[in-house]
């Protein structure tokens, strides 16, 4: 859309660790002034936006965009979005959309042939990270008698 | 000091685990009567651990069995039952737990509150699953356990001493320290019977609700010692089990809002609730402050502070830390780095926002065994009542105003001690309120029920004060909604829609009982189900699935509820107090008023649970549906 359609402004607020996803250091708050087309609803400002921030637009929405996922709480003008605005509602002018993210508890989502979460980084068992040096899980006894003085 | 022995026996010989114990489990019960000072081994069966689990599942299913109508929570008959899982001490993140299962003090009903540390682990690897502790002993005791050593002990020199000083006398002399021994105790709070004691133990881990430390004073024991032990700890697929356990912390890692939780524990509480309106300032009379929030993000917090990570046993997480107080009359201290609880209660609800104030005043609170919560709901009662009148300088002994952390310490004093009127306010809030009256008992925040909301602004969280209300361990016995779309409930609500809001809690009634019964923490138990469904499965052998994790929920909730119906408490009080339910003046939730819904959103709860509306019993048909025959015929009568 070019800049010249784009004749209201909002302001999207991205703060706590979600400012991570814009650039931030996942504290305090980063504003953006962003510009809306007569018509637009909150939805379409925020899949606008997000488009920027890949990060960020894989983690506020699910199901391709359509839906917001559970990790961040969208706020409008200090409501939380359901209260008295929804993403389809049509933007005005001067609205504040604050992202915020949530800090315990979480939802991953899952790929229904494997069981595991798809939407979060890779897993030390696919092939990264921590794996590395494990003796392999074919090669683990499969009954083994932990310790006594455990773990920790 | 050597240690003079009132009672000692050594523990009956115990059976060598046999085959047919699940792994995970050491196969016992560690049993004390404290009024004859014998103790025993009491194995439990296979079938009854796959029925009850441990924790709160094992603990409910004690207290329905053991404590009668007329066994109140000072009563030698009442059980103090601390609980691992089958996950302690095994290599699952936070499996150190500890689930304190009680029938409390404040509401006199039933109590689950959680700690974590070492204790399991000690217990677990000492050849117990449980110490279910009956009886009152005639002078002050601590039970000391080393493998098969159980002994109850002379605690004189102890007493008076507070919780960090109690584990500092008996690590020298038992000459073992960190890992080695882990201690639960309680302070002077709990010798004085205050009705919000709690226990406390590893330095810094605090079961503290319902007065479960009230429970273990009138018990007159002081401390509850473990020796890590030198037993063996079998998993039926070690292999599954570390996948498993990966899994977990995978999630934990990486899943957005919850790696917030793996990178600064909850301290991201006091800026995040502060947005949403449900940071609680100056006793509900505000929700708005002119301190710069982001000097309250949890980085902030965390490394203003000199500081090292102290984590429970078997945890990657960066949660729990000790840290120094770097500056004021306090320097040099150390504390524990609060939890958002103890930010909340020893901080923002008395209007208190020196940093350095409140972390200090909170490990003191810890140190003396009071619940922070509760006493965050009482100090800053007797600070408005003064600010406003309804409390005198010469009822309360002196004048405190908001943010006055020596006066706050004061009130503490007064209170563990029972001095003045800190004797009144040693019975809690609700109590005080009633006792004193008028407009004073209109600004007190508690439930109906006595028990402590914790340290929220529920008046901007609704599912969070109908759980409260409704519960019957104490505190929250749902908690706030996690995965809730695993169990097919909707990712998102309206919090302001009652309706909404109590499907939501009614649906996910039992998860959290599934948590509490593992043996770990709720904080690394915050992924999906499935891969603690899975982690116990590899530990036990058992084919444990989602399904039967919340049927097992949702059975030690309805047994929980007919323990509590049982103690007299039920359907008319569970309501907040006239404060706790009000409208909030200002900040973000302002506009929401919870009365106006709130009994439509009991009826909803109830018709969600699966509950009788208005005896608040579960329905015949709930019960059936959860196996629990035995207990319809209990609540409802041979007939049904």
């Amino acid at each position: 859309m070019g800049k010249s359609a784009l004749t209201g402004l909002a302001t999207v607020e991205v703060t706590t660790w979600v400012s991570k996803y814009v650039g931030g250091d996942g504290a305090g708050s980063r504003l953006f002034e962003e510009g809306f087309a007569p018509g637009e609803t909150i939805g379409d400002l925020l899949r606008r936006f997000t488009e920027r921030f890949p990060e960020l637009d894989q983690a506020l929405w699910q199901h391709g965009r359509h839906t917001l996922g559970e990790h961040i709480e969208v706020l409008v003008n200090d409501a939380v979005l359901g209260v008295s605005h929804e993403l389809d509602s049509p933007l005005k002018g001067g609205e504040r959309l604050t992202l915020l993210g949530q800090f315990m508890g979480g939802s991953a989502v899952v790929e229904p042939s494997t069981g595991r979460a798809v939407n979060l980084a890779p897993s030390p068992f696919q092939g990264e990270g921590r794996g590395e040096g494990r003796v392999p899980l074919h090669d683990q006894p499969r009954s083994l008698s932990l310790p006594g003085r455990g773990p920790g | 000091m050597s240690p003079t022995t009132t009672a000692t026996r050594q523990a009956k010989k115990p059976a060598a685990a046999t085959p047919e114990v699940p792994g995970g489990y050491a196969g016992k019960l560690c049993r004390v009567d404290l009024s004859t000072g014998k103790t025993w081994a009491a194995p439990w069966s296979p079938e009854t651990m796959r029925d009850y689990l441990g924790g709160i599942g094992l603990g409910a299913r004690i207290l329905y069995n053991e404590v009668g109508p007329k066994v109140h929570w000072d009563h030698p008959d009442n059980r103090l039952v601390l609980a691992t899982g089958p996950l302690a001490g095994l290599p699952v993140w936070g499996t150190g737990g500890l689930t304190v299962i009680t029938r409390g003090a404040l509401t006199d009903g039933g109590t689950s509150t959680q700690a974590n540390g070492f204790f399991g682990a000690s217990l677990k690897f000492s050849g117990y699953d449980a110490i279910v502790i009956q009886g009152q002993a005639k002078k002050w005791v601590y039970l000391y356990i080393n493998d098969d050593h159980v002994e109850v002990r002379d605690a004189s020199h102890l007493m008076g001493k507070d919780t960090w000083e109690t584990q500092q006398a008996l690590e020298l002399e038992h000459g073992l320290s960190g890992h080695r021994m882990s201690v639960y105790s309680i302070g002077p709070a709990g010798e004085r019977l205050v009705r919000f004691a709690a226990i406390q133990g590893d330095y810094g881990h605090v079961a503290s609700k319902n007065g479960c430390g009230a429970v273990m004073g009138k018990k007159k024991l002081k401390a509850v010692c473990i020796v890590r032990g030198t037993k063996s700890l079998r998993a039926h697929d070690p292999r599954g089990l570390i996948q498993a356990a990966d899994d977990i912390a995978h999630e934990l890692k990486t899943d957005p809002s919850a790696s917030t939780l793996y990178n600064w524990g909850t301290l991201p509480g006091v800026s995040n609730l502060y947005k949403l309106g449900v940071l609680p300032i100056k006793n509900y009379t505000t929700n708005v402050t002119g301190e710069n929030m982001d000097e309250w993000a949890p980085a902030k917090l965390r490394h203003g502070f000199d500081h090292r990570g102290h984590q429970c046993s078997a945890c990657g997480m960066h949660h729990c830390h000790i840290q120094v107080i770097g500056k004021g009359p306090k320097a040099g201290e150390l504390v524990d780095e609060p939890e958002y609880e103890g930010w909340s209660g020893a901080g923002w609800t008395i209007g208190l926002t020196d940093r350095e104030a409140i972390s200090w005043l909170n490990t003191r609170i810890d140190r003396a065994c009071v619940d922070v919560n509760e006493f965050g709901w009482v100090c800053g009662w007797v600070m408005e009542c003064m600010e406003k009148g309804y409390l005198t300088e010469k009822q309360v002994g002196f004048t405190l105003k908001w943010g006055d952390a020596e006066g706050a310490y004061r009130l503490l004093q007064m209170i563990s001690h029972r001095q003045g009127f800190g004797d009144l306010l040693a019975e809690g809030v609700k109590r005080a309120a009633e006792k004193i009256g008028g407009e004073a008992a209109r600004c007190a925040v508690y439930t109906k029920k006595g028990a402590s909301p914790r340290g929220h602004d529920h008046r901007g969280r609704w599912d969070e004060m109908l759980d409260t209300c409704t519960s019957s361990s104490g505190t929250m016995e749902s908690a706030n909604p996690t995965h809730q779309s695993e169990i097919g409930l909707p990712a998102r609500i309206n919090p302001f829609d009652g309706e909404q809001v109590a499907k939501l809690v009614g649906g996910i009634l039992g998860r959290r009982h599934f948590e509490d019964s593992l043996g770990g923490c709720s904080f690394t138990f915050r992924s999906r189900i499935e891969p603690l469904a899975r982690a116990l499965s590899a530990a036990t052998g058992w084919n444990y699935t989602l399904d039967e994790a919340m049927r097992f929920g949702r059975r030690t909730a309805a047994i929980l509820r007919a323990f509590n119906l049982r103690c007299g408490i039920g359907t008319e009080v569970e309501y907040p107090s006239e404060r706790y339910g009000s409208q909030p003046v200002d900040g973000p939730a302002k506009d929401h008023d919870v009365r106006a819904q709130w009994p439509r959103m009991l009826d909803v709860w109830y018709e969600t649970v699966g509950y009788d509306r208005k005896t608040g019993k579960p329905k015949p048909e709930t019960l059936k549906q959860l196996g629990l025959d035995w207990l319809a015929k209990d609540l409802w009568g041979r007939a049904r």
